[in-house]
């Protein structure tokens, strides 16, 4: 079989297991939206707030944080993955949990992969903000809290754009799935560990059926801040 | 009774990049009244009004609003003064949601019923014409309309001190006196209101309380012989009658209004002439003054006027304080603001 002949025949493959709806597939499928939504909502429940009090608050240090912080976005999936093995692993300190393979452990890996990115990009879009969103806002006589609520308002779009991002690079990381989760089928066996472990068995066209269905999930994400941002504006 | 200082200014100095921005010795701010700060730009109005709404924090000096050192006040406190402080910047900034949130965004935090805030929002959209522009998106608005919306913001406020800074700068003509009469509207509400401008004849349409600065300090007043009085029509010929005196105007409308008239406009004489200038007074000086070859004589014609006359005319006219002379000053001279 050419070259083509077997990619073609691997796309038509992947599209029936997506259409038959393969239980292994959507059971990947399942795990990865079910560890990175949850590890992503966590993050933007505690990275929107530091970021925006990175972005406004003036402390010692400040700088040294965001460089720290931007250095962090780029963090290898496996050195998290390493970092966090450590910590849970039956001999550590909170070993006895028993987290590790499970997908508690794949949550928390996911969660300090994206803190950085999510308090990262949150601070750059509130300190990007037009200094008059502040004092519009404390003249129309808005105190500290609803102050606050104006700018996060004001840098809602950025601030949707950044836990994109870090959705985005959850859902596809490899390193932490395979390390923490261990890539136990229908328990902790993800997309990304799926599609690594079917490929290197050979089994090309379910590789190629998750890839879709992954594709398909972070362009979907997209159109829907592509729409948020959409209707902000008109 | 002796109405209250709404703000009190003592020794303000605000300092941008080791320039000195403001350095204001003493200023007061009578409540109840619409202030005018004029001068050019960069001549220190918005520092002001930004020190006043508590956003500008001056290196010495005081701010006092009703009597409290606005900047000497715990945090607490302080955000309690200036929750009656609001101010409409040159430049607005709308919040990206629709003008009617934009109005109603201050009533959040004013305990006020939804019936009154649906009703105060409603009332000032109207003032400024913003009706049909209610539910759109504030970004979609040009600048002048984004001016109205600013100032509507005030207007459903009603703040303790209102404070605008250049409010009709990007409004379209038809709209200046919306934005004229909604400053008013504040004033009638009971609001002590600050407008900054540099139009001259806003700021003297507005009121006669103007303050001018030059390089952030105060400088002498920018108009003599400011009068106010009202406008009657007699013969088909405008006057303006102050104090016992129907000066003729060359233009204006039947009504109450204020003029100026150029000092070294007015003639004086020590007989009457007889010339196509149709406003000839007859009056006694009261005070003299010289500078830069200038003699300044304060004549009270039962209005003080003030005119400027050179050192040799002055010398040959032989005037002393308690001379009688005459002023004589054309009608186009009287600038109808």
């Amino acid at each position: 079989m050419s070259g083509f002949g077997f990619l073609f025949e691997s796309i038509v493959n992947a599209f029936k297991l997506i259409f038959s709806g393969d239980a292994q597939v959507y059971s990947a499928v399942s795990v990865s939206l079910q560890v990175s939504c949850t590890s992503a909502v966590l993050c933007t429940i505690v990275g929107v707030p530091a970021g925006f009090a990175l972005a406004v608050g003036r402390f010692r240090g400040r700088q040294l944080v965001i460089t720290l912080l931007n250095t962090l976005m780029a963090l290898p999936t496996v050195v998290v993955g390493l970092f966090i093995y450590a910590f849970i692993t039956r001999r550590s300190i909170i070993g006895p949990l028993d987290l590790l393979f499970t997908k508690k452990a794949m949550i928390l890996g996911q969660f300090v992969l994206a803190l950085p990115i999510v308090i990262a990009l949150t601070n750059s879009a509130i300190s990007s903000l037009d200094k008059s969103v502040r004092e519009t806002a404390v003249t129309l006589g808005a105190g500290r809290l609803h102050t606050s609520f104006a700018m996060l308002w004001e840098g809602r779009f950025a601030v949707m754009a950044a836990v994109t991002a870090a959705f985005g690079r959850v859902i596809g990381e490899v390193g932490i799935s395979m390390m923490l989760g261990g890539n136990i089928a229908a328990h902790t066996r993800n997309i990304t560990t799926a599609i690594a472990l079917e490929t290197s068995k050979g089994e090309f066209a379910f590789g190629m059926a998750l890839g879709i269905i992954l594709l398909l999930i972070a362009l979907g994400m997209n159109f829907l801040l592509r729409y948020l941002q959409g209707r902000g504006e008109s | 009774m002796m109405p209250e200082n709404a703000v009190s200014i003592a020794g303000l100095k605000v300092v941008y990049d080791g320039q000195s921005a403001l350095d204001l010795e003493s200023l007061e701010f009578e409540e109840g009244r619409i202030h005018i700060l004029v001068g050019a730009n960069g001549c220190g109005k918005t520092t002001l009004l930004r020190a006043v709404a508590g956003i500008e924090r001056p290196v010495s000096g005081s701010v006092s609003v009703f009597g409290e050192d606005l900047y000497g006040l715990s945090r607490k406190e302080f955000l309690k003064a200036i929750r009656g402080i609001s101010l409409c910047f040159q430049k607005p900034y709308l919040f990206n949601t629709s003008v009617k949130s934009n109005i109603e965004y201050g009533l959040r935090f004013r305990d006020l019923t939804a019936e009154e805030k649906r009703r105060r929002v409603r009332d000032a959209a109207d003032a400024l014409a913003l009706g049909p522009f209610l539910e759109r998106n504030a970004h979609g608005l040009s600048a002048g309309e984004s001016q109205r919306v600013s100032v509507a913001r005030l207007l459903a406020i009603r703040p303790k001190i209102a404070l605008l800074d250049e409010p009709i700068a990007n409004v379209d003509v038809s709209n200046k006196s919306r934005v004229e009469s909604a400053v008013e509207r504040l004033r009638e509400g009971g609001s002590t209101v600050i407008v900054a401008t540099h139009h001259m004849e806003q700021a003297y349409r507005l009121s006669a309380n103007v303050v001018r600065l030059e390089d952030g300090r105060i400088a002498p007043p920018a108009l003599e012989n400011l009068i106010e009085g009202e406008i009657e029509e007699m013969d088909g010929l405008l006057y303006l009658v102050a104090g016992g005196v129907a000066l003729s105007v060359a233009s204006g409308k039947p009504g109450f209004a204020r003029a100026s008239i150029e000092p070294t406009a007015i003639i004086i004489s020590s007989d009457k002439i007889h010339s196509s200038a149709r406003n000839s007074l007859e009056g006694t000086v009261k005070k003299l003054s010289a500078h830069g070859g200038l003699v300044s004589l304060e004549v009270d014609a039962g209005v003080t006027f003030t005119a400027h006359i050179t050192e040799e005319s002055f010398n040959q006219l032989g005037i002393n304080l308690g001379s009688k002379v005459y002023l004589t000053f054309k009608a186009s001279a009287v600038t109808v603001f």
